[in-house]
Parts: C-alpha cells; sequence; structure tokens
C-alpha cells in the first residue's frame, strides 16, 4: 500500500531478503543470542585483577576514609602536620607516646605511681619546680636511694634513660609530665635543647651512675 | 537469565548500593557537621549571610550563573621541598640526622656539608614527611628552610588561598559547586574583589572593563532612568571605571542586581580550620620556637653546667 | 487507519488456555501499541526540535554574550538547562518509554496493554515537563544541573512515568519465553532505575534538603545513574535489538553480554562523583568513583566486541539500512564515550579535564549521541510498523542520518580537544583569564555548528512523521471523506484509492 518506491530496497540483489527498515515488509526474525563463545577467562582473569587495583587505588588516594581528608592522594597526617601547633603542642603528643611506651609501668598511667614503691609524678614537688634540671639528670640517669616526695619517703631504683631516649624524647616525656592537666599538673615546658645542654654536661659522669637525692638536692633547679 | 525476579533484585541492589556508598555514607560522615567556631575570629564559620545576600543567592540561581562560573577551589596533594641553610652549633648532631633522612649521604664526609650549603637536601616530599624532618633538624639545631612544591594552578591564580572543603557550603541550599569554567572561580570572589561599582558594571555589561569577556550582559537587571535637566543622578547610578552613561540618563541597579551583587561579595572561602589549613608560604627553620638563635648560644660552653 | 493486513486476527491473548503462551502474531502487537506508542513518538518529536533550537540559541550565547541580552528568559544560565532538560527528559526520556513499550510487547510476544492509561500519562508528563521548561526560563530552576525541574513540575513527570511504564513491566511479566533477551535486560533495568533515581535525587536536594555539599553528591549521582542506567540502556537496548534483527546475525555472546550488563550496572551506577573528583567532598569519595568508572571499562569492552561480532559481513546491510546506520553509529559512540569517561574518571586526568569542555562533551556523547541516535534509529524503525506504511520520503531519513552524525562528531571532536585546549590553559597560572577565554572559545563556538546541524536533521524528521501522520489521516479519511462527499444512492465505494 502506497509504499515509498525508492526506499532502500531495489538496488542491491545480493543478500536474501532485503532490509526492511524505513517501510513495513516482512517482519524480519526476532533477534537471538548465540553461544559463539562465552565470557573469555582472560578477561574474567584481567577484571579480577583489575578489582584488585582498585582496591589499592582507593587505598592510595581515599585518605584512609577520613571525612577530614579533602584532597585525594592525602592522609590524615598530611592534614594534621598542616595544623599550626606551638612547639611544646608538638612534644605534648609525642611525650604521652613516650611516656606510655618507657614510664608507665611503674609511675602508672595516672601518674600516682604505687604507694611504697614508684613515687607520684602528678602533684609531685619534684616535678613542678620552676626549672626542670633535676628531673632531666634523673631521667637521663636514672635515681637510686631514698627519696621523700611530697614529704613520703621512697627508697627504691630507676633505671637510666640516656642510651634509649633521645634529647626530643626526654624533653617530650618531661614536657608531658609537668603540663599534663590532666593529672593536675601545670608546670613549664621541657625543650630537646636544654636535655642536650645538660646530656653534654653530665657525660663525663660515666654511664650507670645513677644521681642520689642528695647529690641532686645541690643542683639548682633553673640555671 | 530465566530468573526475572533475580534480575530486579541484582538490579535494585545495585543502584542501592551505589547511593549508600555515594550520598548515605557520606550523610552519616559529614552530613550532621555543624558551623565551626573560630575562637581567634570570634565567628562560627560559615558565617549566615545577611538577608541582602541572602536573597542575592537566589538571584544566582535564578540567572544560573554556576552554568559558567564554578564555586571550588581544588588543592593537589602537597608536596615540599627542605634546604639546609644551617647546619648550626651541633654538626655532629645535625649530620646524624642528615644522615638518617637520606641515606646516600650517610657516606659523605660530614665537614664539608657546611661548605655546600644551602644544601638541598629533600625535594619533592609529602608534607608531613618534610615537617617532620624539618622538626628533627631544628632540634638537632640546624636552620632550613621549607618550600611548598605545589599549592596548585587555583591557588595560584589567586582564587583562593587554600582548597575549598564541605565546611564551606554548609548554609547553602541549593549548592551551586558549577562544573565548568567558562568564567573565573568565584569561591573566593568577594576576597579578591571589594568594589561595589566594578561588579554592578561587570553585569550591566562585563565587556566595558575587559573587551574579550563572554560574560552574557544582564542589562535587564538595571533601570535607565531619564535624568530632567539639572538633575543630579543618584548617588547609586552607574559611574566611574570609564564608563560614562549616556547624556540626560542614568543607570541605577533594581534590587535583583543590588542583593547580586551583596551575595557576590559575601562570597568567601578563607577561613582556616582543620582541615583546611595551608602552611606558612615558606616557613624557615630560624624562626620555630624552639631552637632559634636564643637557645643556641649555651651550647658551646658545655663544662660549666656541673657544679 | 488501514493497515495492510486488513484481516484482524484479533488475537485474544488475555486467556491463553495452554501452559505455554502462544506467542501472539507481530501484526496484532503493532496494533496494540499503536496509539500510545504514536502519542509519545509524537510528543518526542516535539522536544527533539525544541531541545534542538534551544541548544542552538544557547551554543550561540556562549561566545555572542550580546544577542538577546535584554531578556531575562533567554539569558544562557537558562536557555543552556532548558535546552538539557526538553532533550533528557522531552525526546530521549519519551522516546525511549515509546521504544521499551514497544519493544517489550514485541520481545514478550504479548499485546500492550493499558493503552489509554498510557497515553494519558504521556500527557500528564507532557504537561510537567512544559509547566517545568517554562519555570526554568522564567527563573525558577532548582540550581543544581541536571535536577532544575522546579518542585512544582517534577513530581508530574513521576507520576506521568508511573502510569506508563509498569504496562511494560506487566508485558514483561506476561512474556512467552521464560528467557529474557539481551535488550529486556537493559529496558527492564533502565525502566526501574529511573524513577527510582529521579526521586531520591529530587527529594535529597529539593523536597529535603541534605546538607551542603550532600545534595551535590546526590547530584553526581543522579546524573551517572540517568546517562548510564537510563539514557544509555535504552541506548543499549536499542542496539542489541536493531542489530541482530536487521543483520540477521544473533548476538554472538550471551555470556559476555551478561557479563557487560552487570559491570555497567553495579560500576557504572556508583561512578558519579568523577563529576566532583576534588571536591569539597572526604577525598574517599572521589577515588571510589574514579576506581569504579576505570571498571566500567569491562561493560564497554563487552558491548564493543559483541557488536563488533555483529556487524562483520553485513557491510551491505549498512549501505542499505538508514536505521542500522545510526543504531552502528550509537554503538561507536557508545564504545568512545565510555572508554573515555573510564579514562576520564583516573584523578590524575581529571586534574586536566576537570571545569573543562571535556565535562558537557561527554555528557553530550551520553544523552545525543547514544540515546538520541540509537533513540532516532528505533524511531525510524518502529513508526512505519504502528502506521503500516513506510516513510513518505526515504531520503529525508538519509539526510537526517548524515546530518545527525556529522554533528555529533563535530561537537565530539571540538569539546574533547577543546576540553584538552581549555584544561591546558586553565592549568597555567601565569595565563590570564581572558587568555584562558580565547583558548577555548573557537572550540566552543563549533560547537553551535553541531547544534545546528543537530536541529537541521530534527527538522527532517519531524517533516517525515508530520508528511507520514498527514498521509495516513488522508487515507484513513478519504473512505469517509467520499462516502460523504458522493451522492447517497450510489452506496459505499471500493474502499482506496492509490496515490
Amino acid at each position: 500500500m502506497s509504499l515509498e518506491p525508492r526506499s532502500t530496497t531495489s538496488s542491491h540483489p545480493a543478500p536474501p531478503a532485503t532490509v526492511p527498515d524505513l517501510v513495513p515488509g516482512p517482519e524480519p526474525a526476532e533477534p537471538r543470542t548465540g553461544t559463539a563463545f562465552y565470557t573469555p577467562i582472560w578477561l574474567v582473569a584481567v577484571f579480577g585483577a583489575a578489582l584488585y587495583w582498585a582496591t589499592l587505588y582507593v587505598d592510595r588516594h581515599g585518605g584512609g576514609f577520613n571525612p577530614m581528608v579533602f584532597t585525594p592522594g592525602e592522609l590524615l597526617a598530611d592534614v594534621e602536620a598542616r595544623v599550626p601547633r606551638s612547639e611544646a603542642d608538638v612534644l605534648l603528643a609525642k611525650g604521652r607516646q613516650v611516656y606510655n611506651t618507657y614510664c608507665s609501668a611503674c609511675h602508672q598511667p595516672n601518674g600516682r605511681g604505687t604507694p611504697g614503691q614508684f613515687p607520684p609524678l602528678a602533684g609531685s614537688d619534684w616535678v613542678l619546680t620552676e626549672g626542670p634540671n633535676r628531673i632531666i639528670r634523673i631521667v637521663l640517669d636514672g635515681m637510686q636511694g631514698p627519696i621523700t616526695v611530697n614529704g613520703v619517703e621512697f627508697n627504691n631504683a630507676m633505671l637510666p634513660w640516656r642510651e634509649q631516649l633521645t634529647d626530643e624524647d626526654i624533653a617530650a616525656v618531661l614536657t608531658f609530665i609537668r603540663g599534663n592537666k590532666d593529672w593536675g599538673n601545670n608546670a613549664g615546658p621541657v625543650s630537646p635543647a636544654q636535655v642536650k645542654v645538660i646530656r653534654d654536661a653530665t657525660a663525663a659522669r660515666g654511664t650507670f651512675t645513677p644521681w642520689t637525692a642528695a647529690e641532686l638536692l645541690t643542683i639548682p633547679v633553673k640555671d | 537469565m530465566k530468573h526475572g525476579p533475580l534480575m530486579f533484585l541484582g538490579v535494585l541492589a545495585a543502584v542501592l548500593a551505589s547511593w549508600l556508598v555515594a550520598v548515605l555514607a557520606p550523610h552519616f560522615q559529614i552530613g550532621h557537621e555543624e558551623p565551626i567556631l573560630i575562637e581567634e575570629l570570634g565567628i562560627n564559620y560559615p558565617v549566615d549571610r545577611p538577608g541582602e545576600a541572602k536573597q542575592g543567592a537566589e538571584v544566582y540561581r535564578a540567572q544560573g550563573c554556576q552554568y559558567c562560573h564554578t564555586r571550588q577551589v581544588r588543592q593537589e596533594p602537597l608536596f615540599a621541598d627542605l634546604t639546609v641553610t644551617d647546619l648550626g652549633t651541633n654538626a655532629v648532631e645535625t649530620r646524624r640526622v642528615v644522615a638518617s633522612l637520606r641515606r646516600d649521604l650517610a657516606g659523605v664526609d660530614g665537614r664539608r656539608l657546611p661548605e655546600e650549603l644551602p644544601r638541598p637536601l629533600l625535594k619533592h616530599v609529602s608534607y608531613a614527611a618534610a615537617e617532620a624532618a624539618l622538626r628533627r633538624l631544628t632540634n638537632a639545631g640546624a636552620q632550613v628552610e621549607l618550600t611548598l612544591a605545589n599549592l596548585g594552578p587555583d591557588i595560584a591564580r589567586g582564587w583562593g588561598a587554600r582548597r575549598t572543603v564541605a565546611r564551606d557550603y554548609l548554609r547553602d541550599h541549593p549548592v551551586m559547586l558549577g562544573q565548568v569554567r567558562f568564567g573565573p572561580d568565584l569561591a573566593n570572589l568577594g576576597a579578591r574583589q571589594t568594589n561595589e561599582m566594578r561588579l554592578y558594571l561587570k553585569l550591566y555589561n562585563a565587556r566595558l572593563e575587559l573587551p574579550g569577556s563572554t560574560m552574557p550582559r544582564y542589562p535587564y537587571l538595571f533601570e535607565e532612568r531619564r535624568l530632567r535637566p539639572g538633575q543630579e543622578p543618584s548617588p547609586d547610578a552607574l559611574r566611574g571605571f570609564g564608563f560614562e552613561p549616556p547624556p540626560g540618563i542614568e543607570i541605577v541597579p533594581r534590587p535583583e542586581a543590588r542583593q547580586l551583587v551583596a551575595y557576590l561579595l559575601s562570597l568567601k572561602a578563607d577561613t582556616l580550620f582543620y582541615e583546611t589549613y595551608v602552611p606558612r608560604p615558606a616557613s624557615a627553620g630560624a624562626a620555630a620556637v624552639t631552637n632559634g638563635p636564643a637557645a643556641a648560644p649555651p651550647a658551646p660552653t658545655p663544662p660549666p653546667a656541673q657544679p | 487507519m488501514s493497515s495492510p493486513q486488513s484481516p484482524p486476527p484479533t488475537a485474544p491473548a488475555a486467556a491463553p488456555p495452554a501452559p505455554r503462551p502462544v506467542r501472539v502474531p507481530v501484526e496484532a502487537i503493532d496494533r496494540s501499541c499503536r496509539w500510545p506508542v504514536l502519542v509519545l513518538v509524537v510528543l518526542a518529536a516535539g522536544w527533539l526540535v525544541v531541545a534542538g533550537a534551544l541548544a542552538v540559541l544557547a551554543a550561540i550565547k556562549l561566545h555572542a554574550p550580546g544577542m538577546l541580552a535584554q531578556h531575562a528568559w533567554l539569558t544562557y544560565g537558562r536557555v543552556q538547562p532548558a535546552a538539557w532538560n526538553a532533550f533528557v527528559f522531552g525526546f530521549a526520556s519519551l522516546a525511549g518509554l515509546a521504544m521499551a513499550l514497544w519493544m517489550t510487547a514485541r520481545l514478550s510476544g504479548a499485546p500492550l496493554r493499558g493503552g489509554g492509561v498510557i497515553i494519558l500519562g504521556a500527557l500528564v508528563w507532557h504537561a510537567g515537563l512544559k509547566i517545568g521548561l517554562l519555570g526554568i526560563l522564567a527563573g525558577d530552576a532548582t540550581g543544581l544541573e541536571g535536577l532544575e525541574l522546579p518542585p512544582y513540575a517534577s513530581p508530574l513527570l513521576l507520576g506521568g512515568y508511573l502510569l506508563m511504564a509498569p504496562w511494560a513491566l506487566l508485558t514483561f511479566a506476561r512474556r512467552v519465553e521464560a528467557e529474557a533477551y539481551v535488550s529486556q535486560w537493559h529496558l527492564i533495568a533502565a525502566l526501574l532505575v529511573f524513577p527510582w533515581v529521579f526521586a531520591a535525587a529530587h527529594l535529597a536536594t529539593n523536597f529535603l534538603p541534605l546538607r551542603g555539599v550532600l545534595q551535590a553528591a546526590a547530584q553526581a549521582w543522579y546524573l551517572q545513574n540517568l546517562q548510564v542506567l537510563w539514557l544509555g540502556f535504552l541506548g543499549l537496548a536499542a542496539i542489541f535489538y536493531f542489530a541482530p534483527k536487521l543483520t540477521g546475525n544473533p548476538v554472538p555472546s550471551r555470556s559476555l553480554a551478561l557479563f557487560g550488563f552487570w559491570v555497567l550496572t553495579i560500576f557504572g551506577s556508583l561512578a558519579g562523583q568523577v563529576r566532583y573528583a576534588g571536591g569539597p567532598f572526604p577525598a574517599w569519595m572521589s577515588s571510589v568513583a574514579a576506581a569504579a568508572g576505570v571498571l566500567t571499562l569491562f561493560g564497554v569492552y563487552a558491548v564493543a566486541v559483541n557488536g563488533a561480532r555483529l556487524g562483520r559481513g553485513a557491510a551491505g546491510r549498512f549501505r542499505e539500512s538508514v536505521v542500522l546506520r545510526f543504531i552502528a553509529l550509537a554503538w561507536l559512540v557508545f564504545v568512545g564515550a565510555g572508554a573515555l569517561a573510564a579514562l576520564n574518571s583516573l584523578l590524575g586526568v581529571r586534574q586536566l579535564t576537570q571545569f573543562t569542555l571535556v565535562t558537557p562533551g561527554l555528557d553530550y556523547l551520553w544523552t545525543q549521541g547514544v540515546a538520541g541516535l540509537a533513540l532516532l534509529g528505533a524511531l525510524y524503525y518502529l513508526v512505519p510498523r504502528l502506521l503500516g506504511q513506510g516513510w513518505p520520503v526515504a531520503g529525508l531519513a538519509r539526510a537526517h542520518f548524515y546530518l545527525a552524525a556529522t554533528g555529533i562528531l563535530v561537537l565530539a571532536a571540538a569539546f574533547l580537544v577543546g576540553g584538552l585546549a581549555h584544561g591546558a590553559a586553565l592549568k597555567d597560572p601565569q595565563l590570564g583569564f581572558i587568555l584562558v577565554v580565547k583558548r577555548y572559545l573557537p572550540f566552543a563556538a563549533t560547537g553551535t555548528l553541531a547544534h545546528l546541524l543537530w536541529l537541521g536533521g530534527a527538522l527532517l524528521f519531524v517533516l517525515n512523521l508530520v508528511l507520514a501522520l498527514v498521509r495516513c489521516f488522508q487515507q484513513a479519511a478519504r473512505p469517509v471523506w467520499q462516502a460523504w462527499w458522493t451522492p447517497q444512492p450510489t452506496g459505499p465505494q471500493p474502499a482506496e484509492v492509490k496515490p
């Protein structure tokens, strides 16, 4: 019926049935799927590898799924490093770490020590001095013999840390101990330079020569 | 696929999963953020816009400004270079730190180091690593210089002092981030352009100031008024910056133009807080709090400390 | 409307007593589709021209900002979204629904039901879109690209959709053969996904807005699903239906097609945040989307392999069949755009291409290239079957193909190459912004040419459709007319006369 005569059909004799597309003709069969081949196994393998790559990619660029990290490729540490802090803040954070590693076993995480064995650091009259000269020495070379802390007598030994801890570590842990507000302490920070001066000055005493309380009391708390 | 229901469920599960990951998970992470108190400035950031600027946001939306202007500043992962400018008084300690930072320098004869100053130590390392190294070196008494290698082109162009983060948009609805930069980024327009009249003229005809500009004119945001002879033009009529209205006519912004300009002036994302801090452009070790020259002098006199 | 197959089989199909229902003859299926699908096609054709005209206007305004600047409703920021919405919701969605309804009936071997309701749904959708578009031009757009339809218009679209699409699903449920064909997977997935995505995104941004940038996250998710799972899958359904049908080859590997289908569904759905990569979102959102975007490459590869094998040895058919040419080009664009989109999702590449012409360029390729071309091919095929007669001027169809193909290729080349130039310029902070404008402007201006070509093709299509409808109407009316005109006593004339 009134089909357009020049519609696609006439010229090409080759295929058995011409393609009827712009005119309704004998309707081609509905399409079918074949099974000429299955999904190639290499494709599945590559896909698996790509999935693995994707996890690596997210790991590298995802900022550890932290909502504070906005630039792909950075981590929270990068963001934190940019936050301006005073030097004391940095030492405080590091000091907490050092304290938990080396000190808290005896002096306890809460800094109260163990009655009769290990003197307290929280509120201690040895810690909360104007300057840190004495306690730097204690940490460097250890302590032995009787010592009176806050009016209570202790008689025990403390290990020297001269070899294990760097100036920065000692400054950090002392800053943490002296300035720990949770313990009620509020004394000034200790700088690595101060530790260094005393370390160099006391190097001549030789290793493993712990201080005694009497010896320390002769040293001014502050330069 | 004989199992029609299975396909239904599969497709639904896939799209549900993408909704969970792309929208819901972020919602639980940052969907309840509140404006943050910035103590030094005494503000709650982001600051609520004044009423006129809020109406201006509606004008911005209705004119479709976001189809040509983005409002987001990008930043690439930050890298830094570290240069030693002075070994300080305790060269031994400094060299020890240098050697631990750069294994390949461990064997270099330490005595030559000072002669080669300033010596580039680390190049293009992550900012966190450079910062940590800077701390160690300054603690050892050295003076170092930390330079940022890349803040990205957006910041280099002056489109912002820092990248934009989710918190910047807390008070916006709708959030018009924009996807194409046919025009410059506007995240910090209010910080770099403070002259109202220039913005009015820009809206009236951007080609007055920039002949090649492709920004559309918005003459319908302005009103042309005929002046009676001898009448002074009203104070807010467009003038200046090389623009003179035809004689006997004044061009006055309509309320929409006023609101839009108030909004544009309020576009600022330069307040710094935790996730947005950008390091000082170039921080020198000498300026660091601990080990400046003030702390260094006691060091060279070791003996007297022992009383 | 007198169809050539006048003896009506009147296939009942409603009460198949046998355990396995019988495949209804093709003619009966086409007849069941005729009115609802024709209404959809006519509406879609109208929107095609409207969208084309608006797109041309927007493209001109991009490089000639002074033109018609005194009319608020014609500013670039309103014409551009109007053009996009007219194309996506006017042409592509309505033509897609037309094709989906007809194709589901054909493939299921069951007649389409719900004709009147479908027509009602189409009119509701059409009215909603018209209101929405006027709203956009009046300045009521919601402000989020892709979700501009104002809150008083979008529910109408959803309502209209819910009147139309379920009939396709009902027809699918009554299919003769249990095993669904490739096109049916894509259609069913598309039909299921669209209302959900549309409703969820409009809810999350307009009605119950999420906080801050999460609106943009929902928008990116929506745009991705709209482009891949709605428009892309409609295009793929057409490709997988017409390519085997017109070449006479079966789809080579069902297994591979299934693999591709699921990869595209799962990962294509997830890659939306690529749009805002590096934006003010937690970094993990961008990187998850980037990884998912790269993985879609496997789905694209599956489509590429199946399609390439399908076309083997069918060169002659391409020369003969306009429909096949549309379909083949749509396939080509799908493979190209899919590969480019996968590449473009990498964060490193995104640093160059973001905020440039590449973003709209890829969007155009998905909407106009894949969905637009494939659906035009589908309409060229199904309209003659519905009317029972061929297109009046086949040459117009052929010309339309060349215009549309040139338009798409010019657009792709201009926006992708121009995007790279644009990106390189943006990356150089020494370059003042006015110089950046100078870099991308020639390419953006070329877009005008592309849109003009596309509009020209659209006009030819509409002209052809109008001619076909007029002729059909004439033929249907002639016997009635003659019976009324000729003097009563002569009685009924012999039905029709050849033109």
